[in-house]
């Protein structure tokens, strides 16, 4: 069981779609949803979770 | 900054108000002849009295507007109509308190009259057609006003002082009103007095112009500030009576709304930042979590400072 992918289905609104093609366009997250949706989420980590007292800055 | 020949010059006693043009790049100057009195505000472009100011969207910038703020009309119109120019840190601005109107003092304190800002407004306009339906919240200057946690407000000390002064510098012709508070006499708006302000109005610059154009520049050619020729239903309607018409389809923006899947995987760090979020009470599942993530950080890093939103969302 620990192996297996931990995958989740996010469901989004057409318009935070156009977000994600936006910020896929800037090429600074990712180059499909999936990937821009997760880097978007881990700056939020970053700035919101105190990921630097962790040691996890950087990462994403 | 340089203004124009001044070309009004005139004292509003109490309780009476003004309507009065002020052309693109000319600037309304409201003076505390005495001092300590509270002044209501309405704003109309010039042109077309649908299009009207909106404290409501006002208060986006905040609760109490300052030098540099803007007077905004209401959507789907959202113009930039005024800027102000100068404000003293003495002049406290209220956007919540609306107007006095004669029921308050009705019902309040008995009085079958009594001034009020609804009828002095009402009055103000009707020198070009309007009537008192068409007076709106107003933008209160010299109105001190304080609200608690629970929203429920109180009236402190009048802090205005004789001589200060508010400009505004028009960014369109308007049909500006300015008026002397008709409360302040039994509440402690105006320090339980009434009394007069100086209105004066300068002729645009090129100084005054060129700032017009500046903020014009800035914010004033949104798609979505719309105007009568964008609009389905255009006209004004002449009757009273509402009655719906069984022909009509709304189309809603963007309705149907669409949907999509996007699916992520998780790294070990990933998913403990889940967990945390979770923990924290900042998301309700996993999905949640991520898109709650994506989106805080998107709004808060990414939002421009403008007149409509004027701070950036800051994420929890």
């Amino acid at each position: 069981m620990d192996n297996e992918p931990d995958v989740i289905s996010i469901r989004l609104t057409q318009q935070q779609i156009e977000v994600l093609e936006r910020l896929k366009g800037d090429g600074q997250l990712g180059s499909d949803y999936s990937e821009v949706l997760l880097n978007a989420f881990r700056k939020y980590s970053e700035h919101f979770l105190g990921k630097g007292r962790f040691g996890n800055v950087g990462r994403a | 900054m340089k203004y124009g020949t001044m070309r009004e010059d005139f004292v509003l006693q109490p309780v009476s108000g003004k309507a009065l043009p002020v052309y693109r790049g000319e600037t309304l100057r409201i003076i505390q002849e005495v001092g300590g009195q509270c002044v209501d505000f309405n704003c109309f472009n010039l042109y077309d009295y649908k299009e009207y100011m909106s404290v409501g969207h006002m208060r986006r910038q905040g609760i109490r507007v300052v030098k540099g703020d803007y007077v905004l009309s209401a959507p789907p119109r959202s113009n930039l109509m005024m800027w102000i120019a100068e404000m003293p840190e003495t002049c406290i601005t209220d956007l919540i308190g609306s107007r006095c109107s004669p029921d308050l003092f009705e019902a309040t304190w008995g009085f079958d009259i009594h001034t009020n800002c609804q009828d002095t407004l009402a009055e103000s306009i009707g020198e070009y057609g309007l009537s008192p339906d068409d007076t709106h919240d107003s933008f209160n200057m010299w109105m001190n006003t304080g609200w608690d946690d629970r929203g429920r407000w109180d009236i402190r000390r009048n802090t205005g002082l004789k001589g200060d002064y508010v400009d505004l510098t028009a960014l369109m012709d308007v049909l500006a009103v300015p008026i002397v508070c008709g409360s302040g006499d039994v509440t402690g708006i105006s320090n339980y007095s009434l009394r007069p302000l100086r209105i004066q109005v300068f002729e645009k610059s090129s100084e005054t112009e060129a700032a017009a154009q500046e903020h014009l520049a800035r914010f004033g050619n949104l798609k979505n500030q719309r105007s009568p020729k964008d609009y389905r239903i255009r006209g004004i309607k002449a009757d009273r009576k509402l009655e719906r018409d069984p022909d009509y389809e709304p189309q809603f923006v963007n309705y149907p709304l669409q949907f999509q899947e996007v699916e992520v995987e998780l790294t070990p760090d990933d998913r403990r930042d889940v967990e945390r979020m979770k923990a924290r009470g900042k998301a309700s599942d996993d999905e949640d979590a991520i898109r709650s993530g994506a989106f805080t950080w998107y709004t808060t890093f990414n939002s421009e400072p403008n007149p409509f939103s004027n701070k950036p969302i800051m994420g929890n």
